[in-house]
């Protein structure tokens, strides 16, 4: 947690993607402050309680990852977007260049 | 034919340097008042200067972002740029630019949002490889089946759009599998789509973005995308405007001068001189 706290003060993690680190390092100080749970929860599910917290570690991975999948889509959108308006805008400002340099050639 | 709409030609080109002036010349042959768009997919060879050498309109991306960004790249500017039809044509010489004229006819005639041009409605002899033909046939029938419509040639890159096509495809289009993909999106969004026979030439240059060995797979991979597609959320459907003229860029500043921005920097430029 102080690792993600010092990237968020330090400004190399966006707070907008630092929510699910944040929130599953609570849930681990939740576990070792109260290591009992951990017990409870493994005789709930009938697991030992090695596997329990393999178990809870992996839906905690899982869950980032796939917030992972869907900004990196969301970016690859965007990005696909700017090269698009690019070419355009670059396409308009060639044929502005020719004008300007035709018009100031005339004069 | 309407000679008053406007008509753009989108060649989407990536490392195409062999044909590409070919295409442009024999596109502008018959179709003089047409403009022609090429889209540079990031090439490495000199698609880009040879295009422009010939006369058309270049858009250059700065790196290859596919075929699907591409194609749309060229339909948001004829979206902005007022076009009435966009045709789409492939710049490696497959297609015949004497054929453009027949799916405009018919895109006009007919009054039909999209014609696709294919290549297996008549069955003349298009020498293709028997396990591609198979596939073809297969993957046809299931998408003439989602589409509710005959269709033959699914995966046809030459087809004419118009305009309330063109505001669709501006905004969304699809950039796995492009072709196929984009029949199923027109069709949930109420367009209607007619196919018409065209010929074609065997490849001159360049790669198909399919190998016969890979069709299997790419069937595959694209029936997925289909399904996927079908699940999402339908986009927005046809506008009930009769003609959508809204967001049309006004292109006039580049052609006359005289009362523009081109004029004050002309001054300033003027001023500085002397």
């Amino acid at each position: 947690m102080t690792i993600v706290f010092e990237l968020i003060r330090t400004r190399r993690l966006k707070e907008e993607y630092s929510l699910l680190w944040l929130l599953s390092g609570v849930v681990i100080l939740i576990f070792s402050i109260f290591p009992k749970m951990l017990d409870l929860i493994s005789r709930i599910m009938g697991t030992y309680y090695l596997t329990t917290m393999l178990i809870i570690s992996f839906l905690f991975l899982l869950l980032i990852v796939l917030h992972f999948s869907t900004v990196i889509s969301q970016l690859s959108k965007k990005n696909k977007e700017l090269t698009q308006e690019l070419s355009i805008m670059d396409y308009k400002f060639r044929e502005l260049d020719k004008q300007f340099h035709d018009l100031v050639d005339k004069l | 034919m309407a000679n008053n709409s406007r008509i753009l030609i989108i060649i989407p080109a990536y490392n195409e340097e062999d044909t590409v002036g070919q295409v442009i010349e024999k596109t502008r042959q018959s179709l003089p008042h047409a403009d022609i768009l090429v889209i540079n997919d990031g090439s490495s060879d000199s698609t880009s200067a040879i295009s422009k050498r010939h006369g058309a309109k270049v858009l250059d991306f700065p790196y290859n972002m596919g075929i699907g960004a591409a194609m749309q790249a060229g339909y948001k500017f004829a979206y902005k740029m007022g076009y009435d039809i966009a045709v789409q044509c492939d710049a490696d010489g497959q297609h015949r630019p004497a054929q453009i004229k027949k799916l405009i006819d018919t895109l006009i005639n007919n009054d039909v949002d999209l014609v696709l041009g294919s290549r297996y409605l008549e069955t003349r002899r298009f020498r293709s490889s028997v396990s591609r033909r198979m596939g073809m046939l297969i993957f046809s029938n299931i998408l003439s089946f989602i589409v509710g419509q005959k269709l033959t040639d699914t995966t046809s890159g030459f087809r004419a759009a118009n305009r309330e096509v063109i505001r669709t495809f501006s905004m969304y289009y699809p950039s796995d599998y492009p072709e196929p993909e984009a029949l199923v999106l027109l069709h949930r969004g109420g367009y209607t789509i007619k196919e018409i026979s065209i010929n074609m030439n065997s490849r001159k240059g360049g790669y198909s973005s399919i190998t016969a060995s890979k069709s299997v797979y790419y069937m595959i991979k694209v029936m997925l995308a289909i399904f996927i597609d079908l699940c999402k959320k339908p986009i927005t459907t046809k506008s009930p405007k009769t003609k959508d003229e809204g967001n049309v860029e006004d292109t006039n500043y580049i052609r006359n001068g005289e009362h523009s921005a081109v004029d004050d920097c002309v001054r300033a430029y003027q001023n500085e001189k002397a």
